[in-house]
């Protein structure tokens, strides 16, 4: 009996269940080779802000990296490099608990889960783990500039209508 | 209580007659010696251990003695599980949630107790991910077992296997998650891994935590299942030898003429058989146990778990509980206090300049405050400055013994600064050639070279470092001597184990009796090392009386050093048993000069009469 490929097969579980049913405004899927055929272990996914918020009508892309061990590792996920927010690292990466094998990465979390949690903090930013100087600087002193940032960034990745 | 108060009543009646009241006196008495002593027996008992052995040297100086007890990580996981047990008798809510809970608020047992009889019950037990309120035992989904078998749409969402035959599930008491079997345990045990001892359903928005009754089911499953497998490898070895291959074996083995692997394996068995009559079991024995320990607990989800939770709650009180610093040794020292209200932590001890060596467990001697192998008697900052400077020092000492000679008349270190061999001596103008030493002008005078000049000044500062250089390397080789001399005889003990066999075979001798050889072989150990300590305290401190004092020991020491070296020495294992008496002697000498040193250092050094110098960075 071949080994069985626990990462491929989970990643593909978790496409059917994509496809079947997700989140309003939010995308995701497998990145394409350029043999055309499907990489599933790399993804790209769009995280819609929530509206009536500085970050609404806009979608933010994240890639989504399946390592090896998935899901007993959690995946990596990234926001483009310099992507202003305070608790995402100035290479993108994003400094979430659920994200963090060390901390609250359960091998049953869902990509669903995954992107609605960064949604959510999008939003409420965790003042106690700054990622990155600028942004986590000018949200906990100058509230004015962090929202005009915020707000630039959000036109930047403005949804097409 | 009820003691009391049957002497109580048995007072009255004696007050009517008012006749027995001074034996009732005297009865009591001898009652209270009794109790006293059977206290003092008991004390006598506990392995409680001290730092010294009295709690005054002979010169009368305190030592601050720290009570301590060597511990192993299961007594600690004993404690643990006592601590469990206390608290369940008092909450009544069952080992597994008083162990989270308890977890979740690093043991402490009292508070726990005020908190969960508050209002706050509820939110201490979601913050433990137990249940809001303690549930019903007879649900059927929280009772009974938790492995059960898989129902036939059961999909596994870790690992997305559908249900097949033998797919067992679990999930854990207080939610439905269910997974199967395998991705559950490989989940608890990377989480293990990881150190975590509050382990969360796998289940992404599940705030259920795993209790010891879970992780012991699963641990349970996961033991069966190898068993299982094992059986399965064994038919499967057994199944692939056909009636018609053994046959042909036997036959072999009856008319091979060449087959003679049967004597091979009589003689390895008599070989063996013979060494077990001589060499004792015990050795073996503990080693085999420590070694099963071990892999038990790398292999055994609830005995790793146990493991992490007891050196997680060690290294959380860590000023009570510190490893020992030994390779490959998870010995415990638990420090209990000192005997006097003097010294309130081991830094103040270690400040009063006493060192608080302990010994583990497994016999590895250290220091309980800078965790380095016991340096007795110099103090720990002392020992920090003199371990720098000779790594400092051993540079220059090096270059100097590289690059230099000493005239042959006057014997100061002259450089070569060219290439010439032509040597005059800076201090004392005598010419000599750098090859042999030899009078120049005895040598053929025939070569073209400088003659070094040294400059007045620089050679007023190099003899005064050169000095200070002296008198360092002097105790520096001193030192070092025995550093060496301890990693020979460290070699020694390494192969302990066949020489006493060697011993036990030459002279017939049984596993106990040849005890004393390492014994004896440890205490030099020791004594070495304070030894080498001792030359270290002697370069930091001033020419004064108190040095000769301390000298004067010093060299008493040295002396029983030597006499129980040579003694190993020029016993060969044959003669060793019949000089038994002369080891222990030796041994017991040796103690007592150690103990007189480390008393003598201490005094001097606690009381000042001594004061160390030469560390900047004291």
């Amino acid at each position: 009996m071949p080994e069985r490929d626990l990462r491929t097969e989970r990643i593909q579980q978790e496409r059917k269940k994509w496809r079947k049913d997700h989140p309003f405004g939010f995308f995701a899927k497998p990145n394409k080779a350029a043999d055309g055929s499907l990489d599933l272990h790399n993804w790209t996914a769009g995280i819609p802000g929530k509206p009536k918020t500085l970050w609404e009508n806009a979608t933010f892309p994240i890639t989504i990296a399946f390592p090896e061990e998935y899901p007993a590792k959690p995946p990596k996920i990234k926001f483009p490099a310099g992507f202003y927010h305070p608790n995402v690292y100035p290479s993108g990466t994003i400094c979430l608990s659920i994200l963090n094998e060390e901390q609250d990465w359960r091998p049953a979390i869902s990509i669903k889960q995954l992107l609605l949690g960064i949604q959510e903090l999008l939003n409420n930013p965790n003042p106690d783990s700054p990622a990155q100087e600028p942004a986590w600087r000018a949200f906990s002193k100058k509230k004015d500039e962090y929202e005009k940032r915020v707000k630039l960034q959000s036109k930047q990745y403005a949804n097409k209508d | 209580m009820s003691d009391d108060d049957v002497y109580d009543s048995y007072d009255d009646y004696d007050d009517d007659d008012g006749y027995d009241d001074d034996f009732d006196d005297e009865y009591d008495d001898e009652m209270m010696d009794d109790d006293q002593e059977e206290d003092y027996e008991v004390i006598e008992n506990t392995s409680e251990h001290y730092s010294y052995p009295k709690s005054q040297t002979e010169k009368g100086t305190k030592t601050h003695r720290m009570i301590y007890d060597p511990l192993a990580i299961e007594d600690v996981e004993k404690q643990l599980q006592d601590k469990i047990d206390t608290l369940n008798s008092v909450l009544m809510i069952g080992k597994d949630a008083c162990a989270l809970l308890l977890l979740n608020y690093s043991w402490n047992e009292t508070r726990l107790q005020d908190l969960y009889t508050s209002q706050e019950q509820e939110k201490i037990r979601l913050s433990a991910g137990l249940p809001a309120e303690p549930p019903r035992p007879t649900d059927p989904m929280f009772a009974g077992p938790l492995v059960r078998d898989a129902d036939d749409d059961f999909m596994c969402f870790i690992c997305c296997s559908d249900a097949e035959p033998n797919m067992k599930t679990f999930h854990c008491r207080y939610c439905n998650h269910l997974y199967c079997t395998d991705c559950y345990a490989r989940y608890v045990r990377d989480q293990l891994k990881m150190k975590k001892t509050m382990i969360r359903c796998p289940d992404g928005s599940c705030k259920m935590n795993l209790g010891l009754s879970e992780i012991q089911e699963l641990s349970e499953y996961l033991e069966e299942k190898e068993k299982k497998e094992e059986e399965i490898e064994m038919t499967k070895h057994t199944g692939a030898l056909t009636s018609d291959e053994i046959a042909k074996r036997f036959q072999q083995d009856e008319y091979d003429p060449d087959y003679q692997e049967y004597d091979d394996i009589e003689s390895i068995v008599q070989q063996r058989e013979e060494e077990d009559k001589v060499f004792h079991f015990d050795e073996r024995i503990n080693e085999r146990i420590k070694k099963e320990k071990i892999d038990r607990r790398q292999s055994t989800l609830i005995f790793h778990y146990w493991y992490v939770i007891a050196s997680q709650y060690c290294n959380t009180n860590s000023k009570i509980f510190k490893f020992c610093p030994f390779p490959d040794c998870d010995s415990i020292i638990k420090l209990k206090g000192f005997d006097s209200d003097e010294v309130a932590n081991v830094k103040e001890l270690a400040d009063k300049l006493f060192v608080p060596t302990v010994k583990c467990h497994e016999n590895h001697s250290f220091c309980y405050n800078c965790m380095e192998e016991d340096h007795a008697p110099i103090p720990c900052k002392m020992c920090k400055g003199w371990l720098e400077k000779c790594k400092g020092e051993s540079e220059t000492a090096k270059w100097i013994t590289v690059n230099t000679k000493v005239c042959p008349k006057c014997e100061s270190s002259i450089e070569k600064n060219g290439g010439c061999n032509h040597m005059t001596c800076g201090s004392c103008r005598y010419e000599f050639c750098w090859i042999c030493l030899g009078d120049w002008k005895k040598h053929r005078d025939n070569y073209n070279c400088d003659v070094y000049k040294p400059d007045e000044a620089a050679e007023e500062r190099k003899a005064q470092t050169r000095k200070a250089l002296q008198k360092y390397m002097f105790y520096f080789e001193r030192f070092d001597n025995q550093m060496t001399s301890i990693k020979k005889d460290k070699a020694l003990v390494e192969s302990l184990e066949t020489r006493i066999k060697k011993v036990q075979m030459d002279s017939g001798a049984s596993w106990i009796e040849s005890m004393f050889y390492r014994e004896a072989i440890e205490t030099l150990l020791a004594c070495r090392r304070t030894l080498m300590w001792s030359y270290a305290v002697l370069f930091t401190c001033p020419e004064c009386i108190g040095k000769r004092v301390l000298e004067g020991v010093q060299k008493a020491l040295f002396m029983e050093v030597e006499k129980l070296s040579k003694l190993f020495e020029s016993t060969d294992t044959k003669s060793v048993i019949s000089k038994k008496g002369e080891f222990q002697d030796c041994k017991i000498s040796l103690k007592r000069a150690q103990l007189t040193l480390t008393d003598v250092f201490i005094d001097q050094l606690v009381n000042k009469k001594v004061v160390l110098e030469g560390f900047t960075n004291l």
